[in-house]
């Protein structure tokens, strides 16, 4: 029996134009137990068809919906919300603005609550919730001093308290560092495996799927673009790239592996531990032999190492240690220096103290004990203003920023704060939206602006500063691969100008194909730093800070005994090394 | 914790923790609405000390009831220095400033009335579970999305205080001069706005964000809610609310009979 069935549908919002549609045309249905997943980029609507299954859209939103869903036995046009949120539990993005309750207890308690259960019976579920979630003994905590990986649990434990039928999941894992994604694919397993519920979730992280999803929905623009068995959907590289969605590593290695050799080497395996297995038979089976790497990932390390060439340093950090009024310390003891003309990337899990030692560095926090210099200046006898002059420091989330009525104004305000004439403001504002490409809005409203357009707006009201070092927080979370990729090609591009970027990131993979030294910080303390294959390299060490190295690599270590250079980070380098059995 | 920000609630185990949130509720009333009966400083710090005193008997730490005082320490200052340049008895002049006896008076009044309103809210928040403060709102007859929008408003307040803060950095790295920085006061008031902007349109979101969250959650599914406490009236609530009504009535009783109504009522008996 299928329980969740869709046909036809079709959906636009009230604010959209006539000839566009969230939604266009979707047909699919799901078998109870199923676990699928929907992939797709930002603005394919992966959203609006999770707020579909429980009615929100289009009861809440309005708009106009045609076709039909049936969610266990009911219709969605015909069934009121409530009645539908009590079968299909919906978890949404942002684990901060979905708690109602202050305290663990009261959140579990809400959802089953509302609908008048007898006490008992509530208290029994919370308990079963939070066991399945792994947060036994959670009860009496406040959701805002936990990470983001348990609050996130919450979230998941306060909708299964209502014992749902259907979970939709709406990219539960976008806003977490990777230890609090592997939490929440933990407890998703266990659903499965011990409660068989029915699973949707919507992502665009790729790597955690296999061993938990059974099938994949691809939708783009609004539409399904693929429709089957996850290991099946994995194999259309082409059409999932074309669309910004990167499957795991081990895949991609694979295909490129394929085209590189113009030879078909089977079905690609989906999972790190697959495809070392069928790797090395291929391997024993004389198919594929793998070059002499040494060279390669040596030249790589030493290249990066001698970019810049020991000149000034922009930021120069010495035994900093720092904690807030009445509070620990967040940073014990930090010997760094940043050559001028660097870029940089600084790794660690949340509360590691990445964003707290940035903030050393225009200024914004001084330190408790050491010193901080910015181009030979301590940052405790130079004001906030003019270390900003020197020091841009675009924050994660671009809507903490912007306040102007136009683009350009947006643009303008921190190069006006700063003092430039009119016709450097002019030069420097346009200057900037060219760089990012948004010169075509300057006199739109930013909150028109999409969501990527936004972030790279925040960037431009940066870069329009013209400060010689950038610092960058956090600039592709929430945003897709394809908009990822660009804002990394803006920072590439200023770096070749001759700026200094250090940019904070959870993205391991962006890390490892795009900036060429890293920084890992673990509890306060300076753990690695060095090349990024380096740093990346040291497995044991970085899981000190729950950071674990791209998946490429770590099957590129796995096989270190048939000779597999352990200092290869990104796949295309991966894919250099295998080729053709006699080659040599 | 301090997490929770200023003006919370704080885990204890005091009495006034265990009594029923509609007593404290009761507690709540009264002592907004007598301070208003009264003009005479006398009667107005008699009231003041009586809760204060509550608070000292319970061990509510005077650091709790302070954070709730501090905000409006300003606007008492205030207060007592405007109050003082209107009326009829002069107490002291400087050039053409006249400070008058009666106004200062008047202005005193006014800061032990919101003395004692602030500290008894202090209490309150302070020792309810702001869950509990739903249920007892809503076993007193008020509606419960009414009960549940003022509890959110609480839940939030923390969330926001911290984002203001985030913006605020996120300004300054863009060179916005906040506070003396800024120069003179309009100045600073005009520095507020790429603050309070972006506050404003993220306060939007998460409302927007929250109201899904709790459709999702079936808000408003029935009439018929189960709340994780139920309350019980014990032998302390009782004895407690018969002594507050005592004490309303005895007030309402001596502001009847003539008492209290007059600026220099009791100055006047020294």
């Amino acid at each position: 029996m299928d329980i969740v069935s869709v046909k036809n549908l079709s959906y636009r919002y009230p604010t959209q134009l006539e000839e566009a549609f969230a939604l266009n045309n979707v047909s699919f249905s799901i078998s109870e137990g199923e676990c699928v997943t929907i992939l797709g980029p930002t603005g394919a609507g992966k959203s609006t068809l999770c707020m579909a299954l429980n009615g929100i859209v289009p009861k809440v939103f309005g708009g106009k919906m045609t076709g039909e869903i049936i969610v266990a036995g009911l219709n969605t046009r015909e069934a009121n919300v409530p009645d539908l949120a009590q079968r299909v539990g919906l978890m949404f993005q942002d684990p901060e603005s979905q708690f109602v309750g202050l305290t663990v207890e009261d959140e579990l308690f809400f959802g089953a609550g509302n609908y008048g259960l007898p006490r008992e019976e509530i208290l029994e579920r919370i308990r079963w919730a939070l066991q399945v979630v792994r947060l036994k003994g959670y009860e009496r905590r406040e959701p805002s001093t936990m990470s983001g990986g348990e609050k996130q649990r919450v979230a998941l434990a306060a909708i299964l308290s209502m014992k749902p039928r259907v979970l939709a999941l709406d990219e539960p894992t976008s806003e977490l560092d990777p230890l609090g994604r592997a939490e929440v694919f933990d407890s998703l397993k266990n659903l499965k495996e011990q409660e068989g519920l029915t699973i949707l979730v919507a992502t665009h992280h790729c790597e955690e799927l296999p061993g938990l999803v059974d099938r994949a929905i691809v939708l783009n623009e609004g539409q399904v673009l693929l429709d089957g068995r996850l290991e099946d959907v994995f194999q259309e590289m082409d059409i999932l790239t074309s669309i910004g969605i990167h499957p795991p590593q081990v895949v991609e290695f694979w295909k490129g592996v394929e085209i590189r050799l113009g030879a078909s080497l089977g079905a690609a395996p989906l999972t790190l531990e697959t495809a070392c297995r069928d790797f090395r038979e291929l391997v024993n089976q004389g198919r594929v032999q793998i070059a002499d790497g040494r060279s390669e990932a040596a030249e790589f390390a030493s290249g990066v190492d001698a970019n810049p060439a020991s000149q000034a340093n922009a930021v120069r950090v010495r035994d900093l240690w720092f904690r807030y009024p009445g509070g620990l310390p967040v940073l014990k003891g930090i010997d760094l220096d940043i050559p001028a003309g660097d870029y940089v990337a600084i790794i660690g899990q949340n509360g590691s103290g990445k964003t707290t030692l940035v903030k050393h560095f225009n200024g914004l926090l001084k330190p408790t004990q050491g010193s901080v210099q910015i181009f030979g200046k301590d940052t405790r006898t130079v004001g906030t203003t003019a270390l900003s002059q020197r020091v841009g420091y675009a924050f994660q989330n671009p809507d903490h920023q912007i306040f102007r009525p136009s683009v350009w104004e947006e643009v303008a305000f921190g190069p006006k704060n700063l003092g430039f004439d009119k016709e450097r403001l002019d030069q420097a504002v346009s200057s900037a939206l060219q760089m990012v490409g948004l010169e075509a809005e300057k006199d739109t409203y930013p909150f028109n602006l999409g969501k990527g357009q936004r972030q790279k707006l925040a960037l431009a009201s940066v870069i329009a500063m013209q400060s010689e070092v950038l610092i960058i927080d956090e600039p592709t979370t929430g945003l897709d691969t394809r908009t990822s990729l660009e804002v990394l090609r803006l920072l590439h591009e200023l770096n070749r100008q001759g700026h200094t970027i250090i940019v904070i990131t959870h993205d391991i993979d962006l890390v490892a194909e795009n900036v060429p030294r890293t920084i890992a910080l673990s509890q306060g303390v300076l753990l690695l730093e060095g090349p990024t294959a380096v740093v990346l390299s040291q497995a044991d060490l970085l899981k000190e800070t729950y950071v674990t190295p791209p998946q490429i690599m770590r099957f590129g270590q796995a096989l270190a005994d048939i000779g597999f250079p352990c200092q290869v980070a990104t796949v295309q380098e991966a894919i250099g090394i295998v080729e053709r059995p006699g080659t040599r | 914790m301090a997490t929770r920000g200023f003006m919370a609630y704080v885990e204890g185990d005091t009495f006034l923790h265990r009594l029923d949130p509609r007593v404290k509720l009761f507690l709540l009333v009264v002592m907004v609405v007598l301070p208003l009966l009264f003009i005479d400083v006398v009667y107005l710090f008699s009231l003041v000390l009586a809760i204060s005193l509550l608070a000292a008997i319970s061990r509510i730490s005077f650091q709790v009831v302070f954070n709730f005082i501090k905000p409006v320490l300003a606007l008492f200052v205030f207060m007592l220095i405007i109050q003082g340049l209107w009326g009829v008895e002069p107490l002291y002049s400087l050039g053409v400033f006249t400070y008058y006896t009666d106004g200062f008076l008047l202005g005193l009044a006014m800061v032990f009335r919101m003395l004692s309103m602030v500290i008894t809210a202090a209490i309150v928040i302070s020792t309810t579970e702001p869950a509990d403060l739903v249920v007892g709102m809503r076993s007193l007859g008020m509606p419960h999305k009414v009960a549940f929008m003022i509890l959110t408003a609480f839940r939030f307040v923390p969330t926001l205080m911290s984002r203001a803060m985030l913006i605020q950095d996120a300004q300054k790295a863009r060179g916005l001069k906040a506070g003396e920085e800024a120069g003179n006061f309009i100045k600073r008031v005009l520095a507020f706005l790429p603050v309070l902007i972006p506050l404003y349109i993220s306060a939007l979101e998460l409302a927007n964000k929250l109201s899904l969250a709790m459709e999702a959650r079936g808000f408003g599914a029935s009439n018929q809610i189960t709340y994780r406490k139920e309350l019980e009236i014990q032998r302390i609530d009782q004895v407690l609310i018969v002594l507050i009504a005592v004490t309303a009535i005895i007030g309402v009783g001596l502001r009847l009979a003539g008492f209290g109504g007059n600026l220099f009522g009791s100055i006047e008996m020294f």
